[in-house]
C-alpha cells in the first residue's frame, strides 16, 4: 500500500455537511470502465453533482462554487470537509476517486465509519478535529499552504500555528510504513487456522 | 460474580483471533456475501494477488445490483453491466463459491436472501461489499459493509483487521401506533437524531416496541442503521428469531439446531450491562414519516410542514436545507402532503420482503394507480416473487396499474440502468435520498410501503392512514 508520511499543500474547503459517497463517486463512474478494467475514470466522475454545472460529467462545465475548480486550490492535496463526510455507500471508489484528484489527507469533524476505514486502505489520511479547530483551519485556507506531519501528529497552518491531532497508533503505523492489511493477516495464517479449529467445536453450525 | 456484558461484547470476544494493539483486533468473519457490483472487483483483485478464497463454503454470491428488473429479462440491460455478472460467474466457478444465479430461486438482493435462507444467523459476523449489510442484524447477526480492499481481505483470510466500536443502546418505549410501520419508526429516529448519531458505535435496538416487531420488520429497522452513521446495528435474538430460523435451508437441523438456539439466546445483553451510550426513545405518538430533502435525516411526519432554512439551528444546516429545497423543488413552510408524484418504487433491501408487499397490496384492494404515475414493485428475491405470485399479489398489483418486475436492487442504487428522470419526484421505499442517487437530478422521498402506495393512488404525497380501516 501507498505510504503516507507528510504532505504540504493548499487545503481546499468543501464544507457542505453530509457529502455522501454517491456524490463523491456516482454510479455513472461505472460507465467509465473500459476493457477488462471494472473501475475507470474515477477522476472524471468524482464529485460530479457538485463539481460540474447540472452535475453533468460529460459536458464538464466547472461549477465555480466547488473549491477544487478555483485555481487557488486546484493543486490541493488536502481537503477540509463538513460534518459526516463520506456517509452512505461502502464503495471504495469514493476514497479512490478523491485520491485520483491528488488528495491524500482529509480533515473534518465527523466521517462515515466505512468511508473513514476505506481511506486507510487507499493510503489517505483522514483526520478528525474539533469544530473550533476546524473553524480555525477553514479561516486560514486561502492564506497559504498547510503541512501535515503524521509521524508527529501535527498540522502546521499558514500562520505557523501547530495543531496536534489524534490518530490511532495502529493505523498510523500502517500508513507510515505502507503496510497492507491483507499481508498482515496472511502472516497470521496459523493463528487463523487454530482459531477455526477451536471454533468448530464451540460453534459447529457456522462451518457449512 | 461475572461481569454483565452486552451482546456486542460477547460476540466480538467470540470472534477475536488476535490482539493487534490500539483497540485493533484480527476478527473472524463467519460469512462473506458477494454481489455483482463489488464482488467482481474483489475476485479480480484476488486473482491479481495470486490468492484464493480460504473457506469457499462460508462465501455466498448472488447478482442483485446490476440485473435488469425488466419483466422476463433475467440478465443485464447492457454489455458493460453484463461484464460484471459474467466475471462474477466465472470467478465464483473457479473459486468454488456457491452462486445463486438469475435462474435460481435463491437469487435476489443479498440482504433479503441471506436471512431468508438461514445463512445469516444470530451472533455470526458477516461482511459484504455493501453498506446495507447491517440489515442482517435483524436476525441478531453482527454484520457490516466493507470496501473492496476489505472484501478481498475477508475472502483470502476469513478475517478482518477491525477496531472495536463503542456500544450504543437505542431503547424504545411506548406503544407503536397500529397504522405506523417499522420503516416510519427508523426514519423518525434518523430525522430526530441525525445521520451521524451512530458514528463509531455498534447499535443495539431494544425495548418492547422492537420485541413486538416481526423478523422482517426488524430487518427493515437494521437496514437503515448505516443511515444513522453506524455500520453495525442489531436486534438481539429471541424466541421469535429462533422460530424464524427453524427449518430454513442453511440453518442447522435437529439437535444441532437446539444447541445453536441455546447459544444464540445466551448472547443477549445481560441485565445491567454497560453501554457506552444509551438513548431512550418513545414511539407512542409516531405518525407515518417521509423524507423531504437530500439526506435521510431530512425526514418529517407526513402531516408536517417542510422545514424553513430561516429556522435552521446553525449556518451549515441552513445551507444544507436551502440546497435540499432547491434540489427537491419544494417550498419551505408548505405541507409535504399534496406534493405531486411522478413515480413510485416499492422495493430495495429496506422494504421488498413478502410482508412489505402484503402491506402495500392490502391498501391497493379496490383502488388504482393515479393517471400519470409510473408505479413499480420490485420483489426482493425470486423466492419472495414466487410466494407473492402464489398468493395472487402480482395480479392485484398489475390490475391496479403497477408494474411487477424482476428481483434485484433496481431503482434504489440505480446501478442496473433503471433510473428516475431528471426533476421527477419518486416516492421510494428504499433507504437513500442522496443527490443523483436514483438518477441525475432525480427527486427521492423515502417512505414506507404504505406511504408509497397512497402516493401511487392519489398521484400526490398522501397520509396512508386515510386508506386504512379504523
Amino acid at each position: 500500500m501507498k505510504q503516507f508520511t507528510q504532505v504540504t499543500s493548499m487545503a481546499a474547503p468543501l464544507l457542505l455537511n453530509n457529502i455522501d459517497t454517491d456524490i463523491i463517486s456516482p454510479m455513472a463512474a461505472l460507465n467509465g470502465a473500459k476493457g477488462n478494467e471494472l473501475v475507470g475514470a474515477l477522476d472524471k466522475y468524482a464529485f460530479s453533482a457538485i463539481r460540474y454545472v447540472d452535475g453533468d460529467a460529460e459536458k464538464q462545465q466547472p461549477n465555480p462554487e466547488f473549491s477544487l475548480n478555483n485555481p487557488v486550490y486546484s493543486d490541493a492535496k488536502i481537503l477540509i470537509v463538513g460534518e459526516n463526510f463520506g456517509c452512505g455507500s461502502s464503495r471504495e471508489t469514493a476514497p479512490l476517486g478523491i485520491s485520483a484528484l491528488g488528495i491524500s489527507c482529509i480533515i473534518g469533524t465527523t466521517f462515515g465509519d466505512i468511508f473513514f476505514n476505506n481511506c486507510f486502505q487507499c493510503g489517505i489520511l483522514p483526520i478528525r478535529v474539533d469544530k473550533e479547530i476546524l473553524a480555525s483551519i477553514v479561516s486560514q485556507c486561502s492564506e497559504g499552504e498547510f503541512k501535515i506531519d503524521l509521524d508527529n501528529q501535527i498540522i502546521l497552518t499558514p500562520s505557523s500555528e501547530n495543531i496536534h491531532f489524534e490518530t490511532n497508533e495502529f493505523k498510523k503505523n500502517c500508513l507510515l510504513k505502507g503496510f497492507d492489511d491483507i499481508e498482515m493477516s496472511l502472516d497470521r495464517f496459523d493463528e487463523i487456522r487454530t482459531f477455526q479449529k477451536n471454533d468448530q467445536e464451540n460453534r459447529p453450525w457456522i462451518y457449512l | 460474580m461475572t461481569i454483565a456484558k452486552t451482546m456486542f461484547d460477547k460476540v466480538w470476544a467470540e470472534h477475536k483471533v488476535a490482539e493487534l494493539g490500539s483497540d485493533y483486533e484480527l476478527v473472524h468473519i463467519d460469512r462473506c456475501f458477494i454481489h455483482d457490483l463489488s464482488g467482481p472487483i474483489s475476485l479480480n483483485d484476488l486473482k491479481k494477488r495470486e490468492l484464493s478464497v480460504l473457506n469457499p463454503s462460508l462465501v455466498y454470491a448472488t447478482p442483485d445490483h446490476l440485473v435488469s428488473s425488466d419483466p422476463g429479462n433475467g440478465g443485464a440491460n447492457d454489455p458493460m453491466r453484463g461484464k460484471f455478472i459474467d466475471i462474477l460467474r466465472k470467478e465464483c466457478d473457479s473459486q468454488n463459491i456457491a452462486l445463486f444465479d438469475t435462474d435460481n430461486i435463491k437469487q435476489g438482493i443479498v440482504h433479503v436472501v441471506g436471512p431468508a435462507l438461514g445463512l445469516s444467523l444470530p451472533g455470526t459476523t458477516i461482511v459484504c461489499g455493501d453498506s446495507h449489510t447491517c440489515t442482517h442484524g435483524g436476525v441478531g447477526a453482527i454484520a457490516w459493509g466493507v470496501g473492496n480492499s476489505e472484501l478481498t481481505h475477508s475472502l483470502a483470510t476469513q478475517c478482518l483487521i477491525e477496531k472495536r466500536p463503542k456500544t450504543m443502546l437505542l431503547k424504545f418505549v411506548g406503544e407503536l401506533p397500529e397504522q405506523v410501520s417499522a420503516k416510519d419508526l427508523i426514519l423518525s429516529v434518523i430525522g430526530r437524531f441525525g445521520s451521524d448519531l451512530g458514528e463509531g458505535y455498534a447499535l443495539e435496538y431494544a425495548g418492547s416496541p422492537i420485541e413486538k416487531l416481526s423478523i422482517e420488520e426488524r430487518l427493515t429497522i437494521c437496514n437503515l442503521t448505516v443511515e444513522l452513521g453506524a455500520k453495525i446495528g442489531f436486534v438481539a435474538p429471541d424466541e421469535k428469531t429462533v422460530t424464524y430460523l427453524h427449518d430454513l435451508e442453511y440453518s442447522p437441523k435437529g439437535k444441532a439446531f437446539n444447541l445453536a438456539a441455546e447459544h444464540w439466546l445466551s448472547l443477549r445483553s445481560d441485565d445491567g450491562a454497560q453501554f457506552d451510550k444509551t438513548i431512550e426513545i418513545n414511539v407512542g405518538d409516531l405518525q407515518p414519516q417521509i423524507s423531504w430533502g437530500i439526506n435521510p435525516e431530512h425526514t418529517i411526519g407526513i402531516t408536517d410542514e417542510i422545514p424553513d432554512p430561516k429556522f435552521a439551528p446553525n449556518e451549515n444546516t441552513k445551507d444544507a436545507w436551502s440546497q435540499a429545497l432547491d434540489y427537491m423543488g419544494l417550498k419551505a413552510g408548505d405541507k409535504i402532503e399534496g406534493a405531486k408524484v411522478d413515480q413510485v418504487f416499492i422495493g430495495s433491501c429496506a422494504n421488498s420482503r413478502l410482508s412489505d408487499l402484503q402491506s402495500a397490496a392490502a391498501l391497493l384492494v379496490g383502488r388504482r394507480v393515479a393517471e400519470g404515475v409510473e408505479a413499480w414493485v420490485v420483489p426482493g428475491s425470486q423466492q419472495v416473487k414466487k410466494i407473492a405470485e402464489d398468493l395472487g399479489l402480482d395480479k392485484l398489483f398489475v390490475d391496479a396499474g403497477f408494474q411487477w418486475r424482476e428481483p434485484g436492487c433496481s431503482l434504489c442504487p440505480a446501478a442496473n440502468g433503471d433510473f428516475v428522470a431528471p426533476e421527477k419526484r419518486c416516492i421510494s421505499t428504499s433507504n437513500r435520498n442522496f443527490i443523483g442517487r436514483q438518477g441525475p437530478q432525480a427527486r427521492t422521498h423515502l417512505a414506507s410501503p404504505e406511504v408509497a402506495v397512497a402516493a401511487a393512488i392519489f398521484g400526490k404525497i398522501t397520509d396512508p392512514r386515510s386508506l386504512m380501516a379504523k
